[in-house]
């Protein structure tokens, strides 16, 4: 429960600054395993209540408390039973329900304690897929993320309030932003993940565990993004132990490779962020298991460069982490964060001929 | 007639507790914290196993009862480890550093079997120098059991998919 305490004190200064935190430490209740997992399971339904439409509306109103309520970009909340199953029918950003019933992917869920229930975080990007019956789908420009405030009531955890926030992307101050990796991080060292130590027997992780490790990866995303707190990566960099290393491939070809050892030098990839309302790192399928360290995971990750109106939506690029985790003092921590670009065996075969005939 | 009496109390008996046993099996049981998260493993590491066809198609296979069925829109009903591997192996371009069955929003319910489950899929082509684009979405509807081996999926169909941008890729 202590990286929960810490993940809270994390992502709480990231949303409202350090004396908020003071004020709802005392207050915020202690969330079971089941907590977690229900809240996660609200916000799955809500993509598919939202995207069917199912039960006249009356599904997607049913995630609300009896007060609750939803927050768009624009005009008035929508609040009461009946209100939100109209929203549940109709909702939809161009007014139509998704072809398929499936358009919002919602990823990176991070989810707190707070007082009177919980909070929590979650991006979002909405797909059109096989609208019209054209094949394949294609991104639309609507992503951002929600802000959510969640109320356990005699019929399980609903939204207290869901708002949704538009990606953003605030201007960086001249001089601040680093394009690439800063020279002092750019090492030689390749991606490579270190072997599991053979003789020690892994770990049993509990329940708890794979949540709080789940938490460290999704907050991963808010820290590099956002570039909380304040811009200062603090946030990102508190995700990792303090020995923690991040190697990976150049952003763009012929560029540095990506390498840091410890919090300060991972610090600076989270410098100075571009404010919290901007979201790219979109994170899924994280397979986690015990191993002889404490644990070891995998997560796939899309860089989505969510549209504008002049621009379309795009994927800048995607892949996979292979992480290494401790337990420490502080709560769960990555101890290696290794990321290898999407290629195809194909791509894998041309290279290793490309190498060896060098 | 006391004996009738007794015959009837043990039939009735016998009835009630059959009818009480039938009730318990159709009942969902309820799914504690490990066993959503197992089942949310499970359909993580299916991604895993089709995209890069390790073990020989059989971590993707695994994650199967030894007689689950993965039903699609474009292919025929695939049933049994050995033929689901068969698809894994099959996949031209999987390897340990391709990335393209992205799922999210993993719903999932206690069933009188163990569990049923929905999830989003897209499935993204994506690579350094390619342009990306998205080959199918939808969602898989899901049945999964408790196996001594642990949480399997018993069935998976995916025929609420839209078409792939180039069928036969």
């Amino acid at each position: 429960m202590k990286s929960n305490a810490l993940i809270a004190v994390l992502a709480i200064a990231l949303a409202a600054g350090g004396s908020a935190y003071a004020q709802k430490k005392t207050t915020a209740q202690v969330l079971t395993p089941q907590d977690y997992l229900d809240i996660q399971q609200l916000a799955a339904r809500y993509a598919h209540a939202m995207d069917t439409g199912a039960d006249n509306g009356n599904a997607y109103a049913d995630l609300f408390a009896a007060d609750g309520e939803f927050v768009g970009p624009a005009g008035p909340p929508t609040r009461g039973h009946d209100a939100l199953a109209g929203l549940g029918r109709t909702g939809f950003v161009d007014g139509h329900k998704p072809a398929l019933g499936v358009s919002h992917f919602i990823m990176n869920h991070v989810i707190e304690p707070a007082a009177g229930g919980a909070t929590g975080k979650a991006y979002v990007v909405l797909v059109n897929i096989g609208e019209g019956g054209k094949p394949g789908g294609e991104w639309s420009n609507t992503g951002g993320h929600y802000e959510d405030a969640y109320v356990k009531t005699a019929q399980g955890w609903k939204f207290k309030r869901r708002e949704y926030i538009p990606m953003k992307s605030e201007r960086r101050a001249a001089g601040t932003a680093p394009a690439a990796a800063p020279a002092a991080l750019v090492a030689t060292k390749a991606a490579t993940v270190a072997p599991k130590p053979a003789a020690a027997p892994a770990n049993t992780l509990t329940a708890q565990d794979y949540i709080d490790i789940r938490a460290l990866a999704n907050l991963y995303a808010y820290g590099l993004d956002s570039g909380a707190e304040n811009g200062t990566g603090s946030v990102y960099a508190n995700i990792f132990t303090e020995d923690a290393e991040f190697h990976g491939p150049p952003a763009t070809p012929g560029g540095a490779p990506f390498n840091a050892v410890g919090r300060e030098e991972l610090r600076k990839f989270a410098i100075p962020g571009r404010g919290t309302a901007y979201v790219r790192h979109f994170m899924t399928n994280h397979l986690i298991e015990a191993s002889p360290e404490g644990a070891r995971g995998k997560v796939y990750l899309l860089v989505i460069d969510i549209g504008r109106e002049d621009k379309p939506t795009s994927v800048n690029m995607g892949g996979h982490y292979e992480d290494v985790y401790v337990k420490t003092a502080e709560g769960w921590r990555i101890k290696s964060r290794n990321f290898f670009r999407s290629k195809s065996a194909q791509t894998v075969a041309a290279e290793a001929a490309a190498k060896a005939a060098r | 007639m006391a004996g009738t009496r007794t015959l009837l109390a043990v039939a009735l008996g016998l009835s009630l507790l059959a009818a009480r046993g039938d009730a318990q099996q159709k009942r969902a049981a309820a799914l504690s914290p490990l066993d959503i998260i197992e089942i949310q493993q499970l359909a993580i590491r299916y991604s895993y196993g089709l995209d890069t066809g390790a073990e020989e198609g059989h971590l993707y296979s695994d994650v199967f009862t030894p007689d689950g069925e993965f039903v699609g829109r474009q292919v025929p009903l695939t049933q049994g480890r050995e033929a689901l591997a068969r698809v894994a192996r099959s996949v031209r371009k999987g390897n340990s550093q391709y990335v393209r069955h992205f799922i999210a929003n993993h719903v999932i319910e206690p069933s009188a079997e163990g569990a049923t489950g929905k999830v989003y899929l897209m499935v993204v082509d994506v690579e350094e120098g390619q342009p990306s684009s998205i080959y199918i979405g939808g969602h898989y509807e899901d049945v999964y059991v408790r196996t001594p081996d642990g949480w399997r999926i018993k069935r998976r169909d995916a025929r609420a998919m839209g078409p792939p941008r180039n069928p036969g890729q």
